[in-house]
């Protein structure tokens, strides 16, 4: 499984890939928001975990970009990670596009738990009637 | 002379406004039924009637009112029928308000406010219906609902964009501050209300010339005059009746007289007495007379000054006038002192006195509810005790300005002789120096409510600030600790000490939360979010949290929950807070003993409470400290701070949440005994939501029809990835267990209890399934020659959504057994 995560802390980023590479998941690293938009252009990835306050562009306008993409990629679940706990950011950022909102400092278990439930529900929208493979 | 004549225009002035204002704003109700228009002619036709005859004819209105009230149709929608109800009940308290009726009115108009509740929509009706309740809250002198009326129908009519409704609430707002004589806040909200609409001229001249009576109450003429001639200019362009002008140039006079241009005052008096026409113009004579009997005093005049002034009493019972007429009794009073009338002197300075004391009441209520509505506003908790201090000073002061004015006057009055000239003098000098002195003390009160209001925003938004500062290094801390206490070859001890570094990062990160907390209940910012929760589970969950902490001090820790609901509607995270609070004070504060939690649920008269206690053998708190041991920042004893960890801010956030759930929260406790802290909320039971009894253990299959009966067998040995099917399958199939070794997988096939099972043969961890004795239809992913004699073979990813589209299709494909026995053995179809 290969995950992105958009962030401009060096020490963030170093601890989600430790807890991330724990559970057999690789990890691309984006040091801000344009670096991990051309990332998404070139590479597939199943989530990408964005912090919200980066220098430059900041992570609630990379979703909005990301969002607007008029290919598939479009759809990409987002979990927003953020030290802000601002009232409402959370249902901000829904509204902006993101699937989940996770609040620093982070739990593993809260981690995990988040990015399979996000995974599991994009399986399920993407789902469409009589796909998937054949039986033998 | 501040205030005067100019009062007196602002009320009447504003009447005329609102009458005519109103006449338009009546729409026509119904309209958005569109379904069947013939059922609502009957209705309609009765709210356009009423709405015809409002400004001419309130009492005629309140009838058509009824008429469309009982012309609602039946059949119609529960929404519809509360809306058109809810425009039924406004036309009629409008109507009733209009005849004087406003103590009548008051209850209609709040029915039709709860009609709408349901309705969270924005509609102009919502917003017409606030501004009707505000001017009969106004009328009835309750400042404060008046205020929140408005300010709610501002904003009502600013989410639907309608200017002309915004400016109008505006306007009502400016007035109430104009009669608390706060003009500088009276003239930014007028000039607000122009800049929002200034295309009526009527809005526009009335907010000017309100703005300009503002700025002569601040003695600021210039500005005054500039103003009066920016509303004359209006009243000129847009054609209106002469009165109106009349008016503008009596207030207009009135100021000139005030800053001592007693020709330009004479001029412009009869400047309006040439406007003034007599069929038109009626009960606002006497004001001009008044005016022009100031000018005629001011100029030395005095019998003619008499005469004039005589005429403005003309008929009038000196015991009864109203406040328009306050202004004229005092210059009534002096020219009648000056001609040596002093028998009328004194009727007129009780009359001045009277309604010179309604006037401070008015001023003083309204500015008491000023401050409540800026407060509610914010909806802050004056915390700030320096602040608070100073407030109480002035509120001291104002009182006492009003006793010593009582006294004085009071002493005057009763003189006789020719002392009373004296007397009077002397009274009606301590009147102004009274006045002048509880206007400076409202001024200051203003500064402090400013300077309240700021400290506490400044004082949120560092607290926010920092705490996003202070979760990013966090982050680091408790995360790497956790990856690291993860790695199964970490030694025992480097386990325990890094331990150490864990706790401590998280209760920094409590204290984190809790301060943050603290900022958002100061700042109203604390929402209550009402759903269903598992309330038996969370307080299970809580206790054993705390029973570990508990046990290893030690103590015995004994939870008592019996018959108690599972499922109760409340907001969970708050009440998880306060449970979470509680126990750990109980548990911080006791060194020996024991912590006990009782919770019950009681209905009473249909309402369920739940009521959590705790009570532990701890230090105990002295009755003294029973009331500030719930404000933010305390603790009993500063040296305690010390031993017992923490920012003393549990207790606070345990009460605001509490009350933000309108529960109580309540002590018992004595130094050495222990205490016991008592939560009691409202929560709302749910009917039938007992959790259905878990099957999981029964043996034997049950027939199914669909995929969502199933019940599943999954191995899936990657961590993430078994994660991920949980979640994917948690509420596709009636039951799922993913398991993550070959082990766990062949342990639970046996049991025969699920339909399906499945796993990868690619996979790194492959089981070894016997073929025969198997009731459940077994699917294996990769390559066909890997599986087991009997099983599904199935060519494709092995993920989620590939597993269960391959269940559905064999589902599909062999409903006939699946729907049949199915204690039959499976290989007898998979062939």
């Amino acid at each position: 499984m290969k995950i992105l995560f958009v962030e401009d802390d060096p020490m963030n980023r170093r601890v989600v890939k430790e807890m991330l590479t724990a559970a057999k998941i690789d990890m691309f690293e984006a040091t801000d928001a344009p670096m991990g938009l051309e990332m998404i252009d070139e590479q597939d990835f199943d989530l990408v975990l964005m912090d919200l306050r980066m220098p430059g562009m900041d992570g609630m306008e990379a979703i909005r970009r990301i969002r607007s993409r008029e290919d598939n990629k479009a759809e990409i679940p987002i979990v927003v990670v953020t030290a802000d706990t601002a009232l409402n950011l959370r249902g901000q950022c829904l509204e902006q596009g993101a699937d989940e909102f996770l609040i620093k400092p982070v739990e593993v278990r809260a981690l995990f738990e988040t990015i399979a439930y996000t995974i599991a529900k994009h399986k399920k929208t993407r789902r469409g009637p009589g796909d998937g493979g054949e039986a033998a | 002379m501040i205030l005067r004549v100019g009062k007196i225009l602002t009320i009447a002035c504003v009447l005329a406004l609102t009458a005519s204002a109103d006449d338009t704003d009546i729409p026509a109700a119904g309209a958005e039924t569109t379904e069947n228009t013939d059922v609502w002619a009957g209705f309609e036709a009765a709210v356009e009637a009423a709405r015809g005859a409002m400004v001419g004819a309130p009492s005629e209105a309140f009838s058509h009112a009824e008429t469309a009230q009982s012309a609602i149709p039946t059949g119609v929608s529960a929404a519809e029928r509360n809306r058109a109800l809810a425009t039924a009940y406004w036309l009629q308290a409008e109507a009733l308000n209009r005849t004087n009726a406003s103590d009548a009115a008051s209850p209609v108009i709040d029915d039709a406010l709860e009609l709408l509740g349901e309705d969270a929509q924005t509609t102009t009706l919502r917003g017409d219906i606030l501004l009707t309740r505000g001017r009969i809250a106004q009328r009835l002198g309750n400042i404060q609902v008046a205020l929140e009326s408005f300010r709610e129908a501002y904003e009502e009519f600013r989410i639907l964009g309608i200017a002309r409704q915004q400016s109008s609430a505006l306007q009502k707002i400016a007035d109430i501050h104009s009669d608390a004589q706060d003009f500088e806040q009276a003239i930014a909200y007028y000039e607000q209300s122009l800049e929002v609409y200034s295309e009526d001229p009527q809005f526009s001249y009335v907010s000017n010339n309100n703005i300009a009576n503002a700025l002569r109450g601040l003695a600021r003429y210039d500005e005054a005059a500039d103003y009066y001639q920016r509303a004359l200019n209006v009243v000129t362009e847009s054609g209106a009746p002469g009165f109106i002008r009349a008016r503008i140039l009596t207030n207009l006079s009135h100021m000139q007289v005030l800053g001592g241009n007693v020709d330009a005052a004479e001029q412009t008096a009869d400047q309006a007495l040439g406007f003034m026409d007599a069929g038109q113009f009626s009960g606002w004579e006497p004001f001009l007379w008044g005016v022009k009997a100031e000018i005629a005093y001011s100029r030395g005049d005095l019998e003619v000054a008499r005469q004039l002034i005589g005429r403005t009493f003309e008929g009038e019972n000196l015991q009864t006038t109203t406040m328009p007429f306050r202004e004229m009794h005092e210059t009534a009073y002096r020219i009648y002192q000056d001609n040596g009338d002093y028998s009328e002197a004194v009727q007129h300075l009780e009359a001045f006195k009277r309604l010179d004391d309604e006037a401070l009441s008015l001023a003083a209520s309204t500015n008491s509810a000023l401050m409540a509505a800026e407060f509610n506003f914010a909806n802050q908790e004056l915390r700030i005790q320096q602040l608070r201090g100073q407030q109480l000073q002035q509120e001291v002061e104002i009182a006492e300005a009003r006793a010593r004015q009582r006294t004085l006057l009071l002493g005057s009055l009763l003189a006789g002789g020719v002392l009373i000239l004296g007397f009077l003098t002397a009274g009606y000098v301590s009147v102004r120096r009274s006045r002048d002195a509880i206007g400076r003390v409202n001024d200051r009160l203003n500064d402090t409510n400013q300077q309240l209001d700021k400290a506490n925003r400044a004082k949120s938004e560092f607290l926010a600030t920092t705490s996003h500062e202070i979760r990013t290094p966090l982050n680091g801390i408790l995360g790497m600790a956790q990856v690291i206490l993860q790695d199964k070859d970490l030694s025992p001890e480097l386990r325990d000490r890094l331990g150490v570094v864990q706790t401590a990062g998280k209760s920094m990160k409590a204290i984190v939360d809790d301060l943050l907390d603290v900022a958002k209940i100061e700042t109203g910012e604390v929402s209550v979010q009402v759903g269903e929760v598992q309330i038996r589970e969370l307080i299970e969950e809580a206790c054993l949290l705390w029973k570990g902490s508990a046990e290893e001090k030690g103590l015995d820790f004994h939870l008592d929950m019996t018959d108690f609901p599972a499922v109760v509607r409340t907001d969970e995270q708050r009440l998880r807070q306060i449970f979470f609070n509680l126990l750990s004070n109980a548990v911080k504060f006791t060194e020996t003993g024991r912590v006990d939690v009782v919770v019950t649920c009681e209905s009473i008269d249909g309402v369920s409470r739940l009521n959590f206690a705790v009570t532990d053998t701890g230090i105990g708190i002295p009755a003294s400290e029973h009331e500030n041991i719930f404000a933010p920042f305390h603790q009993v004893d500063g040296a305690m701070t010390r031993k017992y960890a923490g920012t003393g801010l549990g207790l606070s956030i345990c009460k605001s949440f509490t009350e933000a759930l309108d529960g109580s929260i309540s002590v018992r406790s004595a130094p050495g005994a222990g205490a016991t802290f008592t939560v009691s909320v409202p929560v709302e039971r749910i009917a039938g939501a007992e959790p259905e009894p878990d099957m999981s253990d029964d043996v034997g299959l049950a027939p199914i029809t669909s995929i969502a009966e199933a019940r599943v067998l999954i191995l899936q040995p990657d961590f993430m990835q078994k994660m991920i099917f949980e979640a994917f399958f948690a509420d596709e199939t009636k039951h799922s267990l993913v398991v993550d070794s070959a082990e766990a997988f062949t342990e639970a096939l046996a049991t025969g209890t699920h339909h399906f099972a499945v796993y990868d043969a690619a996979g790194e961890d492959v089981p070894e399934v016997e073929d025969a004795d198997r009731q459940t239809c077994l699917m294996v992913w990769g390559e066909a020659e890997k599986a087991p004699k009997g099983a599904v073979s199935v060519a494709d990813s092995y993920e989620a959504e590939t597993v269960l589209a391959a269940l559905q299709r064999q589902m599909d494909e062999h409903s006939d057994m699946f729907s049949g026995d199915f204690s039959q053995k499976y290989e007898s179809i998979s062939g």
